[in-house]
């Protein structure tokens, strides 16, 4: 896959890189996305966004990022604005987005977790977005610092506290509930 | 998880609560297949040839020449028009109307 200098390739050459970009990181890009907006459905539109706008840009990625991260970054921004949409839509709206999302969760038939993942679902969307990601990327990815630094264009004492601050409301919500 | 003081969240453990419909990458990879075949990548990069310097070059000159020409024109044009005023700014009036009621007699 040779996906730093896309300018020379001819139209079957770009495609056959897109092709083998998409199997090479489609199905972590998804989890990534699917535990920020949570149903199948949501996750599935917001994934196909991810690699449209990437073979939009592909002519503009350098290679001075890793491919990786240069498609995280573009997940991470097309979930954020998908989450916006999701609120500004529901601005007249009398249910909350926190609580419609955990009601998806609970009906969408690709949720296979028991009560205490169901849980731990409710503590984890109490968190703030950003506060979401970090703890979703560390917890369950075990993504290092570095990485997540690289995506999340933050240093890496600010992701740890970051993390240890939602770790903190997120034990401190399943003690109470 | 390096962290022993969350143990509530370390029973929970962090395993994946959520799946998947049957052959989903297949089936969203061959989409994307799909996709990057209907909206093919067109390269238009502006690339500067070395003739187009010479194009440019060639442009600039004729504008510059253009511009002095006019403003040469331009010029002797208003230099002409000051001689015009200073001449007769130099004559009185009387003159001028005697000048011209002789030259009516005449005809």
């Amino acid at each position: 896959m040779n996906l730093a200098n896309t300018s020379g390739q001819t139209a079957d050459e770009k495609a056959k890189s897109f092709s083998e970009m998409v199997r090479t990181y489609q199905e972590r890009l998804y989890w990534h996305i699917r535990k920020m907006v949570l149903v199948h459905d949501d996750a599935n539109d917001v994934l196909q966004n991810t690699f449209m706008k990437a073979w939009k840009g592909l002519d503009n990625f350098r290679g001075d990022s890793q491919i990786s991260t240069w498609l995280y970054r573009i997940a991470t921004n097309e979930t954020l604005s998908f989450l916006s949409q999701k609120k500004a839509r529901m601005m007249n709206s009398f249910e909350d987005v926190e609580e419609l999302m955990l009601q998806n969760l609970q009906a969408d038939t690709y949720f296979e977790g028991d009560e205490v993942q169901l849980k731990l679902q409710k503590a984890i969307i109490t968190l703030p977005e950003k506060q979401r990601l970090v703890f979703n990327m560390r917890f369950y990815d075990e993504m290092p610092y570095e990485e997540m630094s690289k995506i999340l264009d933050t240093s890496v004492g600010a992701l740890k506290a970051s993390y240890h601050h939602a770790a903190r409301k997120v034990e401190d919500f399943l003690i109470k509930e | 998880m390096e962290e022993n003081e969350y143990i509530e969240i370390q029973k929970a453990g962090n395993r994946n609560p959520f799946k998947l419909p049957e052959n989903y990458f297949e089936e969203f990879a061959a989409r994307m297949d799909e996709m990057a075949a209907d909206t093919p990548k067109e390269v238009k990069r502006f690339i500067i040839r070395p003739w187009m310097y010479g194009a440019a070059a060639s442009l600039a000159g004729v504008l510059l020449m253009g511009q002095v020409y006019l403003s040469d024109n331009k010029k002797q044009k208003l230099a002409s028009e000051n001689y015009d005023t200073y001449v007769l700014s130099q004559v009185n009036e009387s003159s001028i109307i005697d000048y011209y009621l002789a030259s009516e007699t005449e005809k």
